[in-house]
């Protein structure tokens, strides 16, 4: 099965559902998973950042094994307007393939 | 890095560690945590120090109070009482989730919400479950879809502010931290904290956003160059806020002004109009606006929508329906939690709601408050004494048992003696709460999470897959919460400043060149990223040193290595 992991805030998901959802190349969309850490609450240290909240994922399948190009494609699009980027990983491993913004070349999506 | 002081809602459990610091300021700041837990004073133990020293003591110490504030807002607060049912729902569900797994001859997957998924279970090859655990699974989902938004700051990127449920939370607590430096060392070790730590703190952020809304409250004071706030109505709000009427909301992720901290809170602020407050207003005026407003937008106080929440839970919740809750020790949990929610609310009526406020936490809670307190020691504690909590048996190969201990701890728990006295606010039920600490509360994380998790001690939840795969059932995790999320070079670099910070150092050791490091120069990794990196192997050599997997086995402090060797 290819499948891919896209890892975004939630505002940024949204837009991609919708894409996804709609797009001819993407055989299922699995619903959103928050990746929140611990609920353990902590004092405040100095200069101490806490790993990003409000973090989820989806898992996108793809037709074929060579469909997720023109997804790509139309996700960096859809950075580009908004100016954003997101991550991209491995569905099978968990490990992150890169970060997709307007500006990840074509040489980059085609090797994920 | 790990912190130093924490709360765990599950277990009602305050977790202390001292593992970052050098010596003789460990013992030091030990100490003072102890005296503090127990509801001592713990100013003796400062005396001779000044300047950057004091102020990481004074801070240290006085995380202990920050933590005990958290316990007052769990027992006290709806909010705070949801995140330990949420977690509580997820450890009742365990068993169950184990005995399906049993029963069908197939692993069991954590966090549990990927059997309510298709896509994931194709993906992961998990065949359909029943309907029970697609339930749970789905139930799962929609709670931290609902924690997540519950939780969420108000606007996007660097512009948002933090003033969701946690982010009050966090608020109430760091105004009660400071209320009680100031109250047992005084305004001058009052300035010099918040000079050294505050200051250096996000005022967007969850600990200093409170700031921001006493100051649109009209509550700040401009003297000179210093502007002073007084928070009482902001804490009055937090407080307030935090307060909604959760009970019977379900898995409905569309949280309304009537449950939603933020929500509750944006609603109250509209309906007080444009800067109600003053710099010179008192508890008392600020909590008599706030009930007035909480009663007029829902028709009830803080404290009314608290012993209508208690009531609530204790007569829609039936544990019977669930037998086996009752041998794991979680029925006995439950009801001790709603008996001392209603011992905390007996006590906060007394005085209304500015009795629950920071400025009279120092004089009114603090030292009563005697949450578990688990004194954790990630390194590993060869010592024997004490109730070991966390910890292991070494099956120490012959010839080396006069070097290897046969015993490491990893966490001990501290309680007082008058725990259970009248005056002291306490969880009773011991073996109820040793069950969850232990057990039932590392099962909830599982649940919720896998092990994507950052505890003060990553041992803490291999003991529910440990027990599950004694059973014959082995364990997996989607790979997104098999390990804790790997964090970038950046955010590690930056953590080994903060550490310096923190513990008052100016260089380190690397941990596998032994080389003497700059804080400029160092990189902190968490015990599972070291575990998980290529160090790992340049670490073990190639000489089979029994020492080293020794160390590995037990020693689950943060790694210092030069940042150059991860690049």
């Amino acid at each position: 099965m290819n499948a891919i992991d896209l890892t975004a805030s939630q505002d940024q998901i949204e837009a991609i559902l919708a894409l996804a959802r709609q797009h001819p190349d993407v055989e299922d969309v699995s619903e959103p998973t928050n990746l929140d850490a611990s609920k353990a609450l902590n004092v405040g240290l100095p200069h101490y950042t806490d790993i990003e909240a409000g973090l989820t994922f989806i898992t996108i399948v793809f037709k074929t094994g060579s469909a997720g190009l023109m997804f790509y494609k139309a996700l960096r699009a859809e950075m580009k307007r908004r100016n954003e980027a997101i991550a991209v990983s491995d569905s099978a491993t968990g490990t992150l393939k890169g970060k997709l913004s307007g500006e990840t070349s074509d040489d980059a999506l085609l090797k994920w | 890095m790990i912190p130093t002081a924490q709360f765990d809602p599950a277990s009602l459990a305050l977790w202390t560690t001292t593992g970052s610091l050098a010596e003789p300021m460990a013992s030091k700041v030990a100490r003072a945590m102890q005296l503090a837990a127990s509801g001592e004073d713990p100013s003796p133990s400062l005396d001779g120090t000044s300047g950057a020293q004091r102020a990481r003591l004074l801070w240290l110490t006085s995380s202990v109070w920050h933590e005990k504030r958290h316990f007052l807002d769990t027992c006290l607060t709806n909010y705070g009482a949801r995140r330990f049912r949420s977690l509580f729902n997820l450890a009742a569900n365990f068993s169950p989730l184990v005995a399906e797994a049993m029963h069908r001859r197939e692993p069991v997957w954590f966090p549990v919400e990927v059997y309510g998924s298709a896509v994931l279970r194709s993906l992961l090859g998990i065949s359909a479950p029943p309907d029970n655990i697609l339930g749970i699974a789905r139930a799962a989902r929609a709670m931290k879809q609902l924690d997540a938004q519950l939780d969420a700051p108000l606007g996007r990127g660097e512009d948002a502010v933090h003033l969701g449920g946690e982010a009050q939370l966090e608020g109430l607590a760091q105004v009660s931290q400071l209320h009680s430096i100031e109250h047992t060392f005084g305004l001058q070790d009052l300035l010099l904290a918040t000079t050294e730590h505050v200051h250096s703190l996000s005022q967007r952020g969850p600990y200093r956003a409170i700031e921001a809304v006493a100051g649109a409250l009209g509550c700040a004071d401009l003297q000179g160059k210093i502007t002073r706030v007084n928070t009482g109505l902001a804490s009055a709000l937090f407080v307030t806020a935090l307060c909604g009427r959760f009970f019977g909301l379900g898995v409905d992720p569309a949280p309304a002004d009537l449950v939603s901290p933020s929500a509750r809170l944006s609603r109250m602020l509209v309906e007080l109009g444009q800067a109600p407050g003053r710099y010179a207003m008192s508890d008392d005026e600020a909590s008599a606006l706030v009930d007035d407003v909480a009663r007029r937008l829902w028709g009830r106080t803080a404290l009314e929508e608290i012993s209508a929440d208690i009531d609530a839970m204790e007569s829609k919740v039936d544990l019977r329906a669930a037998p086996w809750l009752a041998h794991e020790g979680l029925s006995d949990a439950y009801f001790d939690f709603i008996a001392l929610r209603r011992r905390v609310l007996a006590a906060a009526a007394q005085d209304g709601l500015a009795s629950v406020l920071p400025r009279a936490f120092p004089t009114h809670w603090r030292d009563k408050l005697r949450p578990w307190h688990v004194v954790a020691t990630p390194g590993g504690d060869a010592a024997a004494d004490g109730v070991i909590v966390f910890g292991r048996k070494i099956n120490v190969p012959a010839g080396y048992e006069r070097i290897i201990p046969e015993l490491v701890a990893w966490g001990k728990l501290y309680t007082s003696s008058a725990s259970e006295s009248g005056d002291v606010i306490a969880p009773r039920d011991r073996a109820a709460w040793l069950q969850m600490l232990e057990r039932q509360g590392p099962r909830a994380q599982l649940m919720l999470n896998g092990r994507q998790h950052r505890r003060m001690l990553a041992p803490e939840l291999e003991r529910p897959i440990e027990e599950t795969e004694a059973l014959g059932i082995p364990v997996r995790f989607h790979p997104r919460f098999e390990w804790p999320e790997p964090r970038n070079q950046e955010a590690r670099e930056h953590e080994a400043i903060a550490l310096a910070e923190i513990t008052g150092r100016t260089r380190f050791t690397c941990d596998i060149t032994g080389e003497d490091i700059a804080p400029t120069a160092a990189a902190v990794l968490t015990p599972w990223e070291f575990r998980r990196s290529p160090l790992l192997e340049r670490f073990r050599g190639d000489d089979g040193n029994i020492f080293k997997e020794f160390q590995l086995a037990t020693d689950w402090s943060d790694w210092v290595v030069r940042h150059d060797l991860l690049v």
